[in-house]
């Protein structure tokens, strides 16, 4: 690998799901240090607490508009954020969550950056994956644990085994690519899923609805339901689907075995 | 003073102490504040979804930055190559 030899840095962080509490102390360091601060977070809140830390925050938010592919904005988000890394100074690009985790630009920005010589890098922050296994009590290492995109999951048929759990996200906007003026959950694509789910699992198999606590004071939102329930229930874009796994099958006796080995 | 519900919550959420104080009484601390009644009311719901609507943020607003990933699948007549790993665009996906 070829040192990096231009003058310009850029670290990419996340903010984590709940206000202020939960970016680790080695992102604050990073949002608190950085000559350009770009931000992209969901509620004016954390905006807040971002242009206290640092004066020289800036929003990527306007590279979002009504009928913008949503492409787009993120190729605009990318150049925004790469123009501050070509000027020479040190660059923190902040978002909500984990900032790899469903966020295109952060991966593609630390890609440009390190093609273009630059020191690059990407800090781990909480995801709502994260908050769900503690809020849920739930382990992947039990049985193991598929995550997918919900409407990559319906589009590509993703095979999963259902005695694993499963998380489906962003499925209250099956199918919407863009930035749409409405808020949609549309009843006949949850029935798609719906169907789709249903070869695997019971009507009666529990599912969970659940949305993480993006305030100190405020809970976590856990709804339980019957899969049957799903096409009817109101579901919001920041809603993640859990599907608790099936009973286990009968495990290999010749792995099994190899506990009894000496 | 928490002059708006942004600075109010960046307050609490930054300062154990006064979150505590919140917790343990939260009408004195929105009496003191400069708040709406909207605002307060939306506070005492402790309701993610109620405070969001006091912000002003939408529920599409909320899902912005972490997303809408939904990609179009490939155009007819141009399936997919089985045994990919990511996604499309290379994205990985946790």
């Amino acid at each position: 690998m070829i040192a990096p030899a231009r003058a310009g840095e850029l670290v990419v962080v996340g903010t984590g799901i709940t206000l202020v509490v939960q970016t680790t102390p080695e992102a604050l360091d990073c949002i608190t240090r950085a000559d350009r601060l770009l931000y992209l977070v969901t509620d004016p809140a954390t905006e807040t607490w971002l242009r206290r830390l640092n004066g020289a925050a800036e929003t990527l938010r306007d590279c979002y508009a009504v009928g913008k592919p949503r492409e787009r904005s993120y190729r605009d988000m990318v150049q925004r954020i790469l123009a501050a890394v070509r000027s020479g100074a040190y660059v923190c690009a902040a978002f909500y969550g984990h900032p790899g985790v469903f966020v295109n630009p952060g991966h593609q920005a630390i890609r440009r950056a390190r093609r273009e010589g630059f020191r690059a890098r990407m800090l781990p922050g909480i995801s709502t994956e994260d908050c769900l296994f503690a809020d849920l009590g739930v382990d992947p290492a039990d049985s193991g644990c598929q995550s997918f995109e919900a409407t990559d999951f319906l589009a590509y048929r993703r095979r999963f085994d259902p005695t694993s759990a499963l998380i489906l996200w962003q499925v209250g906007v099956l199918g919407e690519p863009g930035f749409p003026t409405a808020v949609p959950c549309r009843p006949e694509r949850l029935e798609r899923l719906t169907r789709v789910l249903r070869r695997h699992y019971d009507e009666r198999h529990p599912i969970v609805l659940y949305e993480a606590a993006q305030f100190p004071i405020s809970e976590p939102k856990i709804r339980k339901i019957p899969l049957s329930k799903l096409p009817a229930t109101r579901l919001w874009s920041i809603t993640t689907l859990y599907i608790p796994p099936k009973p286990s099958r009968a495990p290999d006796p010749a792995v099994m075995r190899w506990f009894d080995e000496k | 003073m928490s002059n708006n519900l942004s600075d109010f919550l960046v307050d609490l959420a930054s300062d154990p102490g006064r979150m505590a104080a919140f917790l343990a009484d939260p009408f004195r601390m929105l009496n003191e504040s400069s708040l709406s009644e909207d605002e307060r009311a939306a506070v005492m719901t402790r309701d993610g979804a109620e405070i969001r609507t006091a912000l002003h943020i939408t529920p599409w607003q909320a899902a912005l930055p972490e997303g809408v990933t939904a990609r179009r699948p490939p155009a007819k007549g141009k399936p997919k190559p089985k045994s990919k790993g990511g996604s499309k665009t290379g994205r990985k996906k946790k």
